[in-house]
């Protein structure tokens, strides 16, 4: 699960693609070059469950790389684009941007601006990657709970109160007290706060 | 006569002809120019003597004419008026020399020699002033060339820059990348830098050539060159405009197909104006494909020898061919099927084309029956002789 980062490249210049290339194997990151959009959709999902990044050029052949960021984002692929481009004009840099690319370089670009940005790109990544194990860990639990524990749950964010729930519910108030300490223990959440706080991460979107 | 003293003249000075193209270019200029003074001194000669053995009642002058029509092959006015100078006071110096004027009487010899020299004379002024119209033509359409080929290069520019660019990037990333090798030569083993190093220096060698190759033939196309005419490998100067319309054509996910013919003679040529003619039908099948949005996209140039010998460069696309009317105003100028178009392209291409003494023309217009094979196909003849 945890190999190196991956530098995943989609550029058709080949004098361009073995520089990056030499650039990845310096900073010790596994990089994979292809030539086409079309030949990076052709790679296998579990690839792309690395951690890394994607640097793509917008002018190639056939499908652009404009289109593969749409693409990409149709399949919710979340991987932090890199924009590289011979002529980024004002128009493709706001298109490329607002399809969520992390930065727009423009081609001849130095070393350190790209190297900054192929880590602040992978630690994106690795960020995001995190808070999405995370997510699972807590929705996991989550779904550990009994149906009525979760009937419960449910009523707490809405702020009633104990008495205000066993009326919806129809229970009494001491069925009530006894489900909210059993969810709370199995959820491994000591306070209201902290309960909330949960409830809120396993929500939040991709 | 007159290629008789070429020849004459090629054998007596072999040294003339050299190998860079621009010394040949003005060899052959000068080898023209002194090939027509030899011609016009011979056959000016010729007659002087035939008049001399004649009576002088014979308009034995007006022969002369012929010497100021081979001098009018020359551009330089001088080569013309000294022709027409020194014909004259040959017809004078006659009177001394010739056997007299026997039976005609003296005045009829004077007007006889009169006529000559006003034939003569006007043979000359006519000849001078036709030559300068022609001139002034051949003038005219290498500015309108250039006009249009500016046009080109705008259409070029934007995808060229992109193309020069890439290399820019590459030599920016390896030149950066050797200095970090250098720093970091004491953590790994010499060896390896030391090849890693080798590699960055030669992708940066190399990608300079290749920037530089990109500025030439751009430079090369926006040049307000004189109209020139060289010895050029036809099939490499399609190279070369296929080299300049690639980055734009790649843009549009056009792909550009090469049949070129080995054996084809060289031929002589202004490269420059050629290769403008070919861009241009380049750059119209692009347009083409690019605004009927054709799914197949495919341009094919193709390099041939006619039957009757005739050079021929053919450029043909998968785009939507042309409509009755639009194959109609095709050369007409001012018309254009494109928004932007000055409508100048396809006629100056033309004139370009019969200045050369060849011929543009649109093929395979009769409509065929399957609609696979569509599309446009020019084709511009040049005679190889």
């Amino acid at each position: 699960m945890m190999s190196s980062p991956t530098v995943f490249l989609v550029d058709d210049d080949a004098a361009v693609t073995r520089a990056i290339t030499s650039l990845a194997s310096l900073m010790l990151l596994r990089i994979l070059p292809f030539a086409s959009a079309e030949s990076f959709l052709a790679i296998k999902d579990e690839e792309l469950q690395n951690e890394g990044c994607l640097i793509l050029d917008i002018r190639l052949p056939g499908m652009s790389g404009l289109d593969l960021q749409r693409t990409l984002r149709e399949r919710q692929c979340a991987l932090p684009v890199i924009i590289i481009s011979g002529h980024a004009d004002v128009p493709l840099t706001v298109e490329a941007m607002r399809g969520g690319a992390l930065t727009v370089l423009e081609k001849p670009f130095g070393l350190e601006m790209i190297k900054s940005q192929i880590l602040r790109a992978i630690d994106l990544d690795h960020q995001r990657r995190d808070q999405e194990r995370q997510r699972d860990l807590l929705r996991e639990r989550l779904n550990k709970l009994t149906a009525r524990e979760r009937e419960v749950l449910a009523l707490i964010p809405l702020g009633l109160t104990n008495k205000q729930i066993a009326a919806q519910l129809h229970l009494t108030l001491r069925a009530i007290e006894d489900r909210r300490a059993r969810l709370m223990r199995r959820l491994g959440v000591r306070s209201i706060a902290e309960l909330l706080l949960l409830v809120q991460q396993a929500q939040a979107t991709t | 006569m007159f290629n008789l003293a070429e020849s004459f003249f090629t054998v007596t000075i072999p040294h003339m002809s050299s190998t860079s193209p621009k010394a040949s270019m003005l060899g052959t200029k000068l080898q023209t120019e002194k090939s027509t003074i030899i011609a016009v001194t011979l056959l000016a000669s010729l007659i002087f003597i035939i008049d001399a053995f004649l009576p002088l009642g014979v308009a034995g002058g007006v022969p002369y004419v012929a010497v100021i029509l081979v001098a009018l092959r020359s551009a330089s006015a001088r080569l013309v008026y000294g022709a027409a100078a020194t014909c004259s006071l040959l017809t004078l110096v006659d009177i001394a020399v010739s056997p007299g004027p026997g039976n005609t009487e003296w005045w009829k010899v004077i007007v006889n020699r009169c006529l000559a020299l006003f034939a003569i004379w006007v043979t000359a002024f006519l000849g001078r002033q036709r030559n300068v119209a022609a001139e002034r033509q051949r003038r005219h359409l290498a500015d309108l060339a250039h006009l249009s080929r500016t046009k080109t290069a705008e259409f070029l520019a934007g995808s060229l820059a992109h193309e020069l660019n890439q290399p820019l990037a590459a030599v920016a990333l390896q030149a950066e990348i050797a200095g970090q090798l250098l720093a970091a030569e004491g953590s790994s083993s010499l060896i390896e830098v030391r090849d890693l190093l080798k590699t960055a220096l030669s992708e940066i060698a190399q990608q300079s050539l290749r920037a530089s190759m990109i500025i030439r033939a751009l430079r090369d196309l926006v040049r307000r060159a004189p109209s020139e005419r060289q010895r050029t490998d036809l099939n490499a100067l399609v190279q070369d405009s296929i080299r300049l319309a690639q980055p734009a054509a790649a843009h549009a996910s056009i792909e550009l197909r090469v049949f070129a013919d080995s054996r084809l003679p060289l031929i002589e040529i202004d490269r420059i104006q050629i290769q403008q003619v070919i861009l241009n039908l380049l750059q119209n099948a692009v347009d083409a494909l690019v605004m009927s949005n054709s799914v197949e996209r495919l341009i094919s140039v193709t390099t041939r020898v006619s039957e009757s010998q005739e050079l021929v460069v053919e450029i043909s696309d998968s785009g939507p061919g042309l409509s009755q009317e639009q194959r109609q105003r095709l050369f007409e100028p001012f018309s254009s099927t494109k928004p932007h178009g000055l409508g100048l392209g396809l006629n100056i291409s033309r004139s370009i084309i019969e200045a050369h003494g060849g011929r543009l023309a649109l093929l395979g217009v009769e409509l065929e029956t399957t609609h696979t094979h569509h599309g446009t196909r020019f084709a511009l003849f040049l005679p190889s002789g």
